[in-house]
């Protein structure tokens, strides 16, 4: 049979424009997400960790959203940083996220809200993937996204079961925890320093209540009380370190 | 999953401002003096408000690569004895599934799964229950030379198809030129089921308050995305699935044993990758190994029948029954029901030619 010969020809064009405006005069940081509990890092099915009511547990599933995430300034000023960023414990990609084109300065604090909050939480809000859309919170139910799922097993004496710590806008209510940490960070020109974010799921747990797995083994989605006691003691579960 | 975070308007990215023009020109030159045109690009219209899809650049959809793909997938001489085809265990009828438990193969061979329905796979990055396939290029390579699906070879194929009077010109209609390869093959058949996108359900016109739910759809409807009957959390999103890998207490020691099959991680026992609920009506029976008939049957799995082990999902609440009312139970089905696209499963153009 009689070839045919086709000739193909690419012709790429790439032209690369840069722009440096502040001619080399700001810094990158980088943020990093750890999660511990109680200074054990946190790791999926296969270690076991203990909460203040005595549950022995194990973790399938920790990922969250944060929001509205800045850095304080010397002068107090808010220097944004990020809209939202997604965390999942045991996606690499997701741990980090480093913001770029940041004008030097003595940092003195970092904000951030743990979820979403109301007047930014509305179903669609988020780009549309599947990775933001399974954080759904189903319209029926409010709408707009979880803030956390955090799921595992634990055991108590024997007994074992289950536990799935949902929390979001129930029924529209504003759950999200606005955090504020003092927290120091110099950054130079050129300079690419980390901030450590750090998750002490254990403190979810407790303080100023202590959230026991048998008494809340999951559907607490619709639980006002559940998401109450998680939003107040939600306040520290994150401690920030700078350089 | 990558990139996560978009910056405010404060600081909007201004070090780099990369343009990147791409231009293929493609020069033909045909002894018979009838110009080989290039494929056109075919963009796929979307359902509203779903995801984009993502992309395929290395092989790119096209109006003449999805008609070759069409072809191959009807087409019973990929399989050995010329007796399977794609659709002996996709078809359109059954939402592009069977109707056997454990689909059948050449020389009337049973296999270990149920067929799955092919819907919105443009979607997926794990194909199989087990995910064991990272794309549909590489997806279609399993069935073709697996002995109790297709049991062809490669080359057998590629002779076969040589000589017909047909495929040299359709491959050089998708690909720009007449050889007939392996991959042309995977690739052509990955971009048809591409373009078999289910968006046009009762539930899609009711979310776009262009028709109705009966009050006892409605009812399950709430019951869907509650917690009382849970099943958003695996099968929520406008693709009715999170395609993600679960435990749905089908058994305490699983015959199958899933995903564990793939990563050997004692955490991934039992787990399946949770199907799309879109047409399930059409695609009984039900579960991997097909062993629910009916809805009703799953329902009653999910309300009263989960097994509990060590893998079991937690939104399961170790396999606490639901307490669903035989009410309940109806108005979940009803609205099962109203996931049935007939727009999909009837388009002749994921018909045969
Ligand atoms: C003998 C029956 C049979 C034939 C023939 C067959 N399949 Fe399948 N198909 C199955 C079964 C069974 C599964 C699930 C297998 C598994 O998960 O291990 C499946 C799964 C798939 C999936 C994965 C869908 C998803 O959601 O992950 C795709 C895509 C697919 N088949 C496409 C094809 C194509 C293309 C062909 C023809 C080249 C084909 N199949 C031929 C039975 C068949
Ligand atoms: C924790 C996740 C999860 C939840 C919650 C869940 N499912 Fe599933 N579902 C799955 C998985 C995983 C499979 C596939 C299991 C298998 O075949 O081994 C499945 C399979 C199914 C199937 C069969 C699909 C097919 O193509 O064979 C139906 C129907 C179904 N689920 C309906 C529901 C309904 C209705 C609910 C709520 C009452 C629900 N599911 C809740 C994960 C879930
Ligand atoms: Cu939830």
């Amino acid at each position: 049979m009689l070839r045919h010969v086709l000739n193909l020809c690419f012709l790429s064009l790439t032209f690369v424009f840069t722009s440096c405006d502040s001619d080399g005069q700001t810094g990158s940081i980088t943020l990093q997400f750890i999660h511990q509990a109680d200074g054990k890092t946190l790791d999926l099915n296969t270690s076991s960790f203990t909460n203040d009511a005595g549950n022995v547990y194990k973790v399938s599933l920790l990922e969250y959203i944060v929001s509205n995430l800045a850095l304080v300034g010397s002068d107090g000023k808010s220097v944004d940083l990020a809209e939202y960023h997604y965390v999942q414990l045991g996606n690499t990609g997701t741990l980090s996220l480093t913001v770029k084109d940041i004008k030097p300065d003595h940092f003195q604090g970092f904000k951030m809200v743990m979820g979403i909050p109301k007047t930014q939480n509305t179903t669609g809000n988020l780009p549309n993937k599947q990775v933001y859309n399974n954080m759904e919170w189903p319209v029926a139910m409010g709408g707009g996204y979880h803030y956390m799922r955090f799921e595992g097993s634990y055991a108590n004496a024997g007994s074992s079961s289950t536990f799935a710590v949902h929390t979001g806008p129930n029924s529209g209510t504003d759950y999200a925890i606005p955090l504020s940490l003092p927290m120091h960070l110099h950054l130079t020109a050129g300079a690419n320093p980390t901030v450590k974010l750090t998750m002490n799921v254990n403190e979810w747990l407790k303080n100023p209540t202590r959230y026991d797995f048998r008494d809340y083994p999951g559907n607490i989605m619709g639980n006002p009380t559940a998401q109450e006691i998680l939003k107040n003691n939600g306040k520290d579960v994150f401690s920030v370190q700078g350089n | 999953m990558g990139k996560t975070s978009s910056r405010f308007k404060a600081i909007r990215p201004r070090l780099w401002v990369i343009y990147f023009f791409w231009a293929p020109l493609w020069v033909g030159c045909d002894h018979q003096n009838q110009p080989s045109q290039a494929p056109t690009p075919l963009n796929l219209t979307l359902p509203p408000k779903f995801p984009e899809l993502p992309p395929s650049p290395e092989n790119p959809l096209t109006i003449q690569g999805v008609t070759l793909g069409r072809a191959l997938f009807y087409d019973k001489s990929l399989s050995r004895d010329e007796t399977i085809s794609c659709a002996s265990c996709h078809i359109p009828d059954f939402g592009f599934s069977d109707p056997n438990a454990l689909s059948r193969g050449v020389g009337g061979l049973t296999g270990e799964r149920q067929s799955m329905p092919l819907i919105n796979l443009g979607w997926i990055d794990m194909l199989f229950w087990d995910g064991r396939a990272a794309s549909l290029e590489e997806q279609a390579l399993f069935p073709i030379t697996s002995h109790f699906e297709m049991g062809n070879t490669f080359p057998e194929i590629i002779s076969r198809l040589n000589a017909s009077l047909e495929y040299p010109r359709l491959f050089r209609a998708a690909f720009s030129s007449p050889d007939i390869t392996q991959t042309r093959i995977l690739q052509a058949l990955a971009q048809f089921q591409r373009t078999l996108v289910s968006g046009n359900s009762k539930y899609d016109q009711w979310l776009q308050g262009k028709t109705t739910l009966t009050s006892e759809e409605e009812h399950g409807y709430t019951l869907f995305f509650t917690e009382k009957g849970d099943c958003f959390h695996c099968h929520g999103t406008l693709l009715m699935t999170d395609n993600r890998f679960h435990n749905n207490g089908l058994d305490d020691v699983p015959a199958d044993s899933g995903r564990y099959r793939i990563t050997k991680d004692p955490a991934d026992i039992g787990l399946f990758r949770s199907p799309t609920l879109r047409n399930i009506a059409l695609t009984a029976p039900y579960m991997h190994d097909g062993r629910f008939n009916t809805l009703q049957e799953v329902i009653n799995h999910y309300d009263h029948g989960l097994v509990r082990s060590p893998t079991l999902d937690p939104l399961f609440f170790n396999g606490r029954p639901k307490g669903l009312s035989e009410v309940e139970k109806k108005a979940l089905i009803a609205f099962l029901n109203t996931l049935s696209d007939p727009e999909f499963t009837q388009n002749p153009t994921f018909r045969p030619n």
